[in-house]
């Protein structure tokens, strides 16, 4: 009998405390993904895209319906405001669920207010606890809107976006990956753009990719490289698995291409008295998968010859990337401070005020060495 | 409230006097049988008074000697007591006034014959289907051995039935179980004690254990528990297991009912003890841990390899049948960010218009699939199938499209609803599937932080346990390192060469060391 009352009474302390943070899924408005735009100096817009989970298409108001054949829509929906959380409570009045960012995967910034710097409208998502720290981060050359406006077939901008970001063909940041670079030095992140639509189709039946990197200065937007620049910096990064490279052998005709494959790259610091060195080493295994050439890819020598080549081209990709980024744009996105900080501790922290200066300055080094392990799976196509 | 809390109480007291008193009624006086067989023909008859189904038959042995034969019909072996008994002693010359013994030597071809004192001897023997030979001027009667009770054939158990593996499982009559153990230990070291237990059912109650592997005081402590049981009458197993338990209010089972005479070898061969009751056909195993109770007998007739995958899948959906729709509900609730977001939008549109929030849903189609299992197992076997096509659109499709319920949910549920059945002991998937509604509504109220309150509730709890002073969750709690060559695996049986430690340690080694096969090890 005591026990009952007992039971009874915790029942009750349950249903008194229990569900004030309770949702349900059908009065939340799942955000996919959101933007910033700057509008002028003190307003910025935000846009998100939220996710209709309805076959039916709804369109209403300030916002456009996104047709899909898939289980989702999605409805694109901004506000303007002085700070994010002031446009979210602005973007809050004009829905009739509650805003759920738990399931937001993509966050865009445009170009221009990049260009400011992102600290402040990264803050908001970092600051807050309800918004993913894994989303993806772009930066983009048109206005977060416009990118979130574009009538994708099947499936929204920002699933395109993500699916480019989660394949790591080029750039892909994280929030949380965001946070650590900008604690530790510069900041890169990939850069979106409007593809040019198909011709007859109108100016919005496209949609938005990653075609480059934009690089920062601590937090700011200093320029961007494109995707062969990307590449060679993924590369020096040690954030490539597989990669191609198609070129000219010597006194042929005709390009050959090779995949390359297990490449782990290390960086090697060295302080020489005042000199500051560095050592791009790597390793790697290619194999050959396309060969338009002439040259029958038998003997040791000519795979020889070829190797050799490979290392020049492979080379000439990472100088060029490394020249752009470290030369022109004096961003250290490539990890060399990091390098030296892990090799010299002591002399790392005297001298990282004036990073900035000694940086440029560094002398790039090149040991890269490959093998051609595998000529192709038949070679009957070989021209003789 | 209180007050009636009291008066339950006075209640309770007074009723328990009550008992006290008839028990001291039902203990009389013996009345020894006198040597007048008028006088005790006419004591039993009294006892006996108005029941058709007892035959008194009146005759003389050998044309002389006054006799009486007491049986009840349809418990004793009518031929038998034609042929061995009536004609024999009919036929019988009488020489000399000799004494019973004597010529029940010469005469009686029954194989088990007893001398009984008293009436109340009679009347239990006659009960029991032993007829009871009294003849004039004797104070002992007979009792002859020809019971021969009803009895349903040796079938295939019908809840843990198997691939591989013997097809006998235990019947209602208990000296056919206890043949069935013997025949598979041929021992004398297995050693059974036989009482009775319930006032007026007198049902017969067997200890069986092996001497030598058992522990004497675990044998001691059955016993006593099982002599303190005072009850009208014991129908079914149950009643004894309620009333020999640990713990008598958990919703664990402390005690496992088997129906296969092989899992009883296997037990009685670890040193456990097996209690039969008669007109069961369940044996209840002593001491009993949590994981034994995921131990299907098959998991020992199959390649050791099978046997620990399936193992382990046992123990991944004895996890999913307790959490699975609490953790489904905490996270519509509470977390939404915490599954893939692809997932969470299909969940999120076949939720759209079903009106109820996850907590309810759930509630709704649990009990409706308890209410339909539950159903399935009581209606008559031609009718099952109309509950079956019925339950199927009840919780599927109909449900659905009604949109009082979505897709997910169904899956949830049936997939529970398998869960619970792969556990082999269905009484602890029984436990389980209770266990899961307290488990729904901490996770309705507080999501995964009241489901993590729920386990370490039902943790706490299955830590306190003890199965007859062996704990409940040994040998993971107390740690026993190797005795998880039976519980993380199914070892190979030349590994399992050490018996599992119960109450204590001794007779530790099972079988010879060095069992391991090879192609050459015969000829070594």
């Amino acid at each position: 009998m005591r026990m009952m009352l007992y039971l009874i009474g915790l029942t009750c302390t349950f249903l008194l405390t229990g569900c004030w943070d309770q949702t349900e899924m059908s009065n939340t408005a799942l955000i996919k993904a959101a933007g910033v735009d700057r509008i002028d100096d003190n307003t910025i817009e935000l846009t998100v895209e939220i996710a209709v989970p309805q076959t039916q298409s709804q369109s209403g108001g300030q916002g456009q319906s996104q047709g899909s054949g898939g289980v989702t829509q999605v409805l694109i929906r901004s506000s303007k405001g002085k700070t994010i959380p002031d446009a979210l409570e602005k973007l809050q009045e004009q829905l009739p669920r509650k805003i759920f960012w738990g399931h937001s995967e993509v966050i865009v910034i445009n170009e221009k207010l990049a260009k400011e710097g992102i600290r402040d409208s990264i803050d908001y998502f970092i600051r807050d606890p309800r918004p993913r720290i894994r989303s993806y981060v772009f930066v983009a050359k048109e206005s977060a809107k416009e990118i979130f406006s574009l009538k994708t077939p099947s499936y929204s901008p920002s699933e395109i976006l993500w699916d480019i970001a989660e394949s790591q063909t080029l750039m892909h940041v994280t929030l949380v990956d965001l946070l650590q670079r900008l604690v530790i030095g510069d900041v890169f992140l990939p850069m979106v753009e409007k593809l040019p639509p198909a011709k007859g189709k109108k100016s919005n039946e496209t949609f938005a990719y990653i075609y480059g990197t934009a690089i920062f200065k601590k937090d700011k937007m200093i320029g961007s490289i494109d995707d062969e620049l990307t590449r060679g910096v993924k590369w020096i990064q040690n954030d490539v698995k597989e990669s191609n490279i198609t070129f000219l052998p010597e006194g042929a005709k005709g390009y050959i291409s090779m995949n390359l494959q297990e490449a782990d790259v290390k960086l090697i610091p060295k302080i020489k008295g005042d000199k500051w060195e560095l050592t791009i080493k790597t390793r790697t295994r290619a194999e050959i998968v396309l060969n338009e050439t002439n040259i029958q890819v038998k003997s040791p020598k000519e795979i020889n010859s070829l190797e050799k080549q490979l290392v020049k081209q492979w080379e000439g990709r990472l100088k060029r990337a490394v020249q752009k980024v470290q030369k022109e744009q004096k961003a250290d996105i490539l990890g060399f401070g990091e390098a030296f900080e892990r090799k010299y501790p002591k002399k790392w922290r005297k001298v990282k005020d004036k990073w900035d200066d000694i940086y440029p300055q560094v002398e790039v080094k090149y040991d890269i060495d490959t093998t051609i392990l595998r000529i192709g799976a038949g070679t009957a196509t070989e021209a003789r | 409230m209180f007050r009636l809390k009291g008066g339950e109480g006075m209640f309770f007291r007074r009723s328990k006097q009550k008992k006290v008193d008839k028990h001291q009624q039902m203990e009389e006086e013996r009345s020894p049988l006198s040597s007048n067989l008028d006088k005790n023909i006419e004591k039993i008859r009294l006892l006996y008074e108005d029941c058709s189904d007892v035959v008194f038959r009146s005759f003389l042995i050998g044309g002389k000697v006054k006799a009486e034969l007491i049986y009840i019909d349809g418990l004793s072996n009518m031929e038998e007591i034609d042929t061995s008994v009536l004609s024999p002693l009919m036929q019988k010359m009488v020489e000399k006034r000799s004494s019973p013994s004597n010529w029940m030597e010469e005469k009686l071809s029954v194989a088990k014959i007893t001398e009984v004192n008293t009436v109340e001897e009679c009347i239990e023997n006659t009960l029991m289907g032993n007829p009871i030979l009294l003849v004039e001027h004797e104070s002992k009667g007979l009792a002859l051995g020809l019971a021969r009770a009803e009895k349903r054939a040796v079938e295939e158990p019908a809840s843990e039935s198997v691939v591989k593996g013997s097809r006998e499982g235990f019947v209602e009559t208990i000296s056919v179980n206890i043949a069935l153990i013997r025949r598979r230990i041929k021992s004398p070291q297995l050693k059974m004690k036989s009482m009775k237990i319930g006032r007026r059912s007198q049902t017969e109650v067997a200890v069986v254990y092996m001497k030598g592997l058992a522990n004497e005081t675990l044998i001691e402590e059955v016993n006593n528990r099982l002599q303190r049981i005072d009850i009208d009458g014991v129908l079914e197993s149950q009643y004894i297991e309620e009333l020999i338990e640990d713990h008598p209010s958990s919703p664990f089972p402390q005690i496992l009912s088997t129906e296969r005479p092989d899992s009883c070898a296997a037990s009685l061969l670890e040193g456990k003890v097996v209690i039969l009751v008669d007109g069961t056909p369940f044996a209840m195993i002593t001491p009993t841990t949590f994981l034994a109770l995921l131990q299907a007998s098959e998991d020992y007739y199959q390649r050791f390899v099978l046997s620990t995958a399936i193992r382990w899948l046992r123990y991944v959906y004895l996890l999913l049948s307790l959490l699975l729709p609490s953790l489904y509900v905490a996270v519509l609730s509470f977390h939404q960010e915490m599954i893939p977001t692809k997932l969470m939008m299909s969940i999120a549109t076949s939720r759209e218009n079903v009106p109820f929030p996850a907590i309810v849903e759930a509630l709704i189609m649990e009990i409706t699939f308890e209410a339909l299992r539950e159903a399935g197992v009581r209606l008559p076997k031609q009718i099952g199938s109309a509950v079956s096509i019925v339950g199927a659109l009840v919780i599927g499709q109909a449900a659905i499209q009604a949109g009082i319920v979505s897709p997910p949910m169904v899956m949830v549920v049936a997939l529970t609803g398998i869960a619970s059945f792969t556990i082999p002991r269905y009484n602890l998937g029984a436990t389980l599937r209770v266990l899961r509604f307290p488990m729904m509504f901490l996770a309705g109220t507080l999501g995964i932080l009241g489901v993590m309150l729920g386990i370490l509730i039902i943790l706490t709890h299955l830590c306190t346990l003890r199965s007859f002073g062996v704990p409940y969750l040994s040998p993971i709690a107390p740690w026993n390192k190797s005795a998880m060559k039976d519980v993380l695996i199914r070892a190979p049986w030349w590994q399992l060469s050490e018996r599992p430690r119960l109450t204590g340690e001794f007779n530790q080694y099972r079988q010879g060391p060095n069992q391991k096969p090879g192609p050459r090890k015969g000829g070594e």
